[in-house]
Formats: C-alpha cells, sequence, structure tokens
C-alpha cells in the first residue's frame, strides 16, 4: 500500500515536472525511463558538453584552480 | 548541528575594511550593515595569529582536509607588503601541514605591481579580480572618491597578471563581473575574452533583498544570461570558463557546484573581520548587521562551536526548507532555492524565492534546450531534474567515502 502511494506521488511529480518544462519551451516525453541513466558524452554534442560531462565523472568542476572560487568572490 | 558536506572550510578574511575605490553598488561599504566603521582598517598582526590558530584548532577538532583563505576588503592590497608576506608565511607555517590550504586574493587589481605579483607568486596566492566589462560599463559604477573612472588602472594591472601568467610567475587568475542588465552580456563577454585574452570569468548577480531590490525586472538579469550563454556556446571552447554557466550546465547534467547560490548544497563558509569577529558568508551583510555578527570571536570561541551554534544553524534550516512557492519546481535541483540573501525579507525571513527567480527560471530553460539540442538525452535531464540521478546526500556520501574522505564531520 505504501509502496503504492509513493509510486503515485512519483508520478504525480514527474507529471507536474513535465508540465512545468513543457510550458518554459523544454519538451520531455520519456518519464518511464528517468532513473539511474548515467551521463555519458552526448553524441552530437558539443565541446562544451563532452567537457562538462569528463568534468562529472572525474570530481567535478574544480572552479578553486585559479581564483577564490567557492563563493561569490 | 552543522554537518560539513565535504571536509572543507573557506573563510572570508577581511585584512583590511577600507578601499580605494568607491563602487556605487559595494554590499560592504553601501548596504544594510556598517560594521566596518567600528573595525580596524588593517587586521592587525595579533588578530592574524589568532586567527591562525582558531583554524589549526578547527581544523584538528574538524578533522578537515581543506581551507581555502580569501583575502578580502574593502581592498586587501592596501595592507602593506610586508605584512602581507608576514600573514602568509604565518598560515602557510600554522595550517600547511595540517591541511590542504589555498590562499587566494580578491582585488580591484588597481594597486597590483610586480612586487605584489612577487609576492603572490611566492605565497601560492591565487588571483581573483574585478572588472565590469570595457570602460564604459566599468567606469559607471566602479569610481574613485573623486567620482573618476577606475577601468584604465583595473586593466593596467589585469595585463600586469596576464604578463605574469605568461611567464610563468603565476598560474593564472579570474575575473569577477557584477551583472548590469542594461548591459550587453555578448559585449562584455567577447572583450573579456578577445580583447584581454581572459578564460576565466564568472558573472555574478547583486546582492540585493527583497526590501533592497531595485532597477530592471528580474526578467531582464534572465535575458542578460541567455545572451551570455549564447555567447559563450556560440565559441564552444571548454579553456573558457565561465562560473555561473558552468555551474548550472554541470548540474542539470547531474554534477554538482560548490558554488553558493546554485544547487542543493551550502558549502562551509566563515567570514572573519579585521577585528576577528566571526560571521557567515559575506554575503549575507546585505540583510543586516544581525545577519553577519554573530557575536563571536576568534578569541572567544573556536571554530566547532561557532559552526553549530543556533546563529548558523538558523541559515542551514533555511537553506534546506525551501519557500512554498519552490517546492516542486522543475528547477528546484538546479536553483536550490536560490542564494539565501536573495530570498531575504525583513517581513517573511527567508521563506520567499529568490528575488531574481522569474530571471532564471528561463535561463534554465535555455540551458536545457541547448543541452537537449546538443546529445543530452532527456530521460538524463529528466533524471536529474527529477532527482533520481543518485545525486543525493546519502549517494554523495557514498562517494566520498569510497575516495576516503571523512564526509560528516559533526561539530564536537
Amino acid at each position: 500500500m505504501a509502496r503504492r502511494q509513493k509510486s503515485a506521488a512519483a508520478r504525480k511529480k514527474a507529471a507536474d515536472v513535465l508540465r512545468q518544462l513543457r510550458a518554459a519551451g523544454v519538451d520531455l516525453v520519456n518519464v518511464e525511463k528517468a532513473t539511474e541513466a548515467k551521463a555519458t558524452p552526448p553524441k552530437g554534442g558539443t565541446r562544451l558538453t563532452a567537457a562538462t560531462v569528463r568534468d562529472i565523472g572525474a570530481k567535478g568542476i574544480d572552479f578553486t584552480a585559479w581564483g577564490a572560487w567557492t563563493l561569490r568572490f | 548541528m552543522f554537518a560539513l558536506s565535504e571536509p572543507r572550510v573557506e573563510v572570508i578574511l577581511k585584512v583590511a575594511e577600507r578601499c580605494n575605490i568607491n563602487c556605487s553598488y559595494c554590499y560592504f561599504f553601501h548596504s544594510a550593515d556598517d560594521s566596518y566603521k567600528r573595525h580596524a582598517p588593517i587586521i592587525a598582526s595579533s588578530t592574524v595569529h589568532a586567527v591562525a590558530h582558531y583554524l589549526r584548532e578547527g581544523a584538528e577538532a574538524l578533522d578537515l582536509r581543506h581551507i581555502q583563505i580569501d583575502f578580502h576588503g574593502g581592498e586587501p592590497l592596501l595592507m602593506p607588503q610586508l605584512q602581507f608576506a608576514s600573514m602568509c608565511r604565518l598560515f602557510r607555517d600554522v595550517l600547511g601541514g595540517a591541511v590542504d590550504l589555498r590562499l587566494c586574493v580578491q582585488t580591484n587589481a588597481m594597486l597590483v605591481d610586480s612586487s605584489w605579483i612577487e609576492l603572490f607568486s611566492e605565497y601560492g596566492v591565487n588571483v581573483s579580480t574585478s572588472l565590469d566589462g570595457p570602460l564604459d560599463y566599468h567606469d559607471r559604477y566602479r569610481v574613485d572618491f573623486r567620482g573618476h573612472g577606475t577601468h584604465a588602472r583595473t586593466v593596467a594591472g589585469i595585463h600586469q597578471l596576464r604578463e605574469a601568467v605568461a611567464r610563468g610567475a603565476l598560474p593564472g587568475f579570474g575575473v569577477l563581473c557584477v551583472i548590469n542588465p542594461e548591459h550587453s552580456a555578448s559585449r562584455i563577454y567577447r572583450y573579456f575574452v578577445d580583447e584581454l585574452g581572459l578564460d576565466s570569468m564568472d558573472f555574478l548577480l547583486p546582492e540585493m533583498t527583497h526590501d533592497s531590490y531595485s532597477g530592471p525586472p528580474p526578467t531582464a538579469y534572465g535575458e542578460f544570461l541567455c545572451e551570455l550563454f549564447h555567447a559563450w556556446a556560440g565559441d564552444d571552447e571548454p579553456r573558457i570558463q565561465v562560473r555561473i554557466l558552468n555551474s548550472v550546465m554541470s548540474l542539470m547534467l547531474g554534477g554538482r557546484t560548490r558554488v553558493v547560490g546554485f544547487g542543493p548544497e551550502m558549502p562551509a563558509a566563515i567570514t572573519i573581520a579585521s577585528s576577528g569577529a566571526i560571521g557567515p558568508d559575506d554575503t549575507f551583510r546585505v540583510c543586516g548587521t544581525e545577519y553577519i555578527d554573530a557575536g563571536m570571536t576568534v578569541f572567544n570561541t573556536n571554530l566547532s562551536t561557532f559552526l553549530e551554534s543556533r546563529f548558523m544553524r538558523e541559515f542551514v534550516k533555511a537553506k534546506q526548507q525551501l519557500a512554498a512557492q519552490c517546492q516542486g519546481c522543475c528547477w528546484e535541483r538546479v536553483c536550490g532555492g536560490g542564494q539565501l540573501p536573495h530570498r531575504y525579507g525583513s517581513r517573511h525571513g527567508f521563506d520567499a524565492p529568490s528575488i531574481f527567480c522569474e530571471g532564471l527560471k528561463p535561463f534554465f530553460a535555455e540551458v536545457a534546450r541547448y543541452l537537449l539540442a546538443h546529445g543530452v538525452p532527456q530521460e538524463r535531464l529528466l533524471a536529474v531534474l527529477l532527482g533520481r540521478d543518485g545525486n543525493t546526500e546519502a549517494g554523495r556520501a557514498k562517494v566520498c567515502a569510497e575516495g576516503g574522505a571523512r564526509t560528516s564531520a559533526q561539530a564536537s
């Protein structure tokens, strides 16, 4: 029962997020597969998307390599 | 209890609470807090000594692995060079063996010369400068006390820094630009990249609250950010880092950012005034003195006590508790509710969306459309936005634990 309620809540949340995205001009439809998808370099991606995915796979983007970057300074 | 998401603390150290210029938008000198008037113009050596030992003790008690100290002001280069050198030496001596210590300075670059560059190089101080774009943009707000523009002197300092990077004396340096939506984002970006040869920059939303917000509507900030994004994406050059854009793109792909104001995390940051007074992230200053002055100093307390104080817990609670309007928002995972001072208003405290919310949403949508148009699977993006990508506190703790790091250093 609890699992069914949780699943219903998740579906409702997904539907709501999709509705908002659609209103914002971001059209997504494939809810079922939205689970543990791994970040892989996108096919047909740009150098920026490829670099971002690569950085995430490593350790996250390290802005602190050259300045005071954790905060907004 | 204040739990650190990673064994790391950033310290904004106010080494000078005076400035050689008088920017009209300055949150430090022209906001709701005027405590600088009661603080030492330049931090005393005895206070620096106390700060070093306060941080050493805190690092041991909290098992910290990384400490970043940002020399900040006012204008930190107003500090005499001999004193600056002694301060760096002391921090390296006291903290260097205990943690990975990173020293940084945020300067308007007007006083940068060869002797300063030598000091930065000798003590491994990372440099970030403040520049709002080409002359007509920069000099609109960044003026000296006689009302004269400061662009030429800042750019002269930047040229010296560039030359130091070219000969290997410095690893690099960054530039911060405060967003003015009346200016052209692409013109500023092109100026930085093409004319100044910069490759590390960020664009900051101004420090305002619901009480102090003025100027163009929030949507204008969104238009600025979208224009900036298109200029950067058009170059498609990963070597060029625009922190706000890299951060948002990373968050949308399931990564993380340590940058305050985006994502669900709240990095541990403290501000230490030239008097030794301790407070939270310096930007809370715009909310009023009571939000930056915890009534504690490096002389009468320790880091653990400060981080677990009721004062700090209130901020953590506010970050975790999104405003009602934000709960269920499709951008919740990217925005994280926004930067806390941007949520603040005297009537509702932090219980409101960011003042920039209506500008941030179209910006996020633009980045999402770009990702989808360039090969990012829609299920990936949706997984992130729904929080199904494993990028949760528990997931992160697991990753950190696997890396051998202590992940939840609770205050003792």
